[in-house]
């Protein structure tokens, strides 16, 4: 490659200079161009590698759905508490006429609710104990 | 960023105060049902250890609430959509009665097929228990009544 000798800047000259001996150099460590030969092996050589993977793949997605199956089968179930099983049931589910026909609290104040009456304390009766 | 933490502040109230609302609205119908003398498995479940539940009794509650689970699993879609259908005859005014009460009938049949399912599960949980268990139970609600100043009926 010739310098372009339109170049007036010698800052400029140099550089361009330098880099057409810097690509020379590397022309000269550069590996050779594959031939059309060898490009046509190369590319039966991949699409062999190729295909055998792809061949594999629906065959590794079957084993893994299959062990997924037999995981989630034998897979030991935790058994739930009883009591948070029945409130989800009762709080999916609600009796649509007995809240229509209910009483407002101004009509009723006792139907009022109190809020922690049915929490047990430790406010047990200490002197009787069930499980005796 | 002022505002932005009062808006956050604000919507944290509201969500417990939504949640608080609905969990007293769960309570009257437990303060119902004990004042009937039975007794919801999460009550008994939460005070397991008080009230001595022994690992069979746990295990044959277990299954009395499966159980009652597989007989309302069907149930539970046609009431709610029967339920959906009856609100929307009753939005609409006027209302032609004959159509709107036949769909009550539905709704009130599927309902007390439900409710006959939850008496089953609950009676079959009281006979779980013992009689020390229920004596317990009962005198601890007693107390709690009387010391909220409630009548005490059916205890």
């Amino acid at each position: 490659m010739k310098i372009n000798n339109d170049i007036i800047d010698p800052v400029e000259k140099t550089l361009a200079r330098r880099f057409r001996e810097q690509r020379e150099v590397e022309a000269l460590h550069a590996p050779a161009f594959p031939t059309g030969q060898e490009l046509l092996i190369r590319a039966s050589a991949d699409a062999a590698i190729s295909g055998a993977w792809l061949n594999a793949v629906p065959k590794f997605a079957l084993a893994a759905s299959v062990l997924l199956a037999v995981f989630l089968y034998l897979k030991p179930t935790v058994s739930q508490d009883p009591g948070e099983l029945y409130a989800d049931i009762m709080g999916a589910n609600t009796v649509a006429t007995d809240s229509l026909l209910s009483l407002s609290g101004t009509l009723a104040p006792q139907s009022l609710e109190v809020p922690g009456l049915f929490d047990f304390d430790s406010s047990f009766d200490d002197t009787f104990d069930a499980r005796q | 960023m002022n505002t932005f933490k009062a808006l956050l502040i604000a919507l944290s109230f509201y969500l417990a105060t939504m949640a608080q609302a609905a969990d007293l609205e769960g309570w009257q119908g437990k303060r119902d049902i004990l004042k009937m003398g039975l007794y919801p498995p999460d009550i008994i479940m939460r005070h397991q250890q008080k009230l001595g539940v022994s690992v069979a009794q746990r295990k044959k509650i277990t299954g009395a609430v499966k159980a009652f689970q597989s007989d309302i699993a069907e149930l539970q879609w046609s009431l709610e959509n029967e339920q959906q259908i009856m609100r929307q005859t009753l939005i609409g005014h006027p209302i032609a009665s004959g159509d709107a009460l036949q769909q009550v009938e539905r709704v009130l049949s599927l309902e007390s097929q439900f409710k006959l399912a939850h008496f089953k599960l609950l009676i079959a949980i009281k006979n779980e228990l013992s009689d020390e268990q229920i004596d317990l139970l009962q005198r601890t609600l007693k107390r709690r009544m009387e010391a909220k100043g409630l009548s005490v009926e059916g205890s």
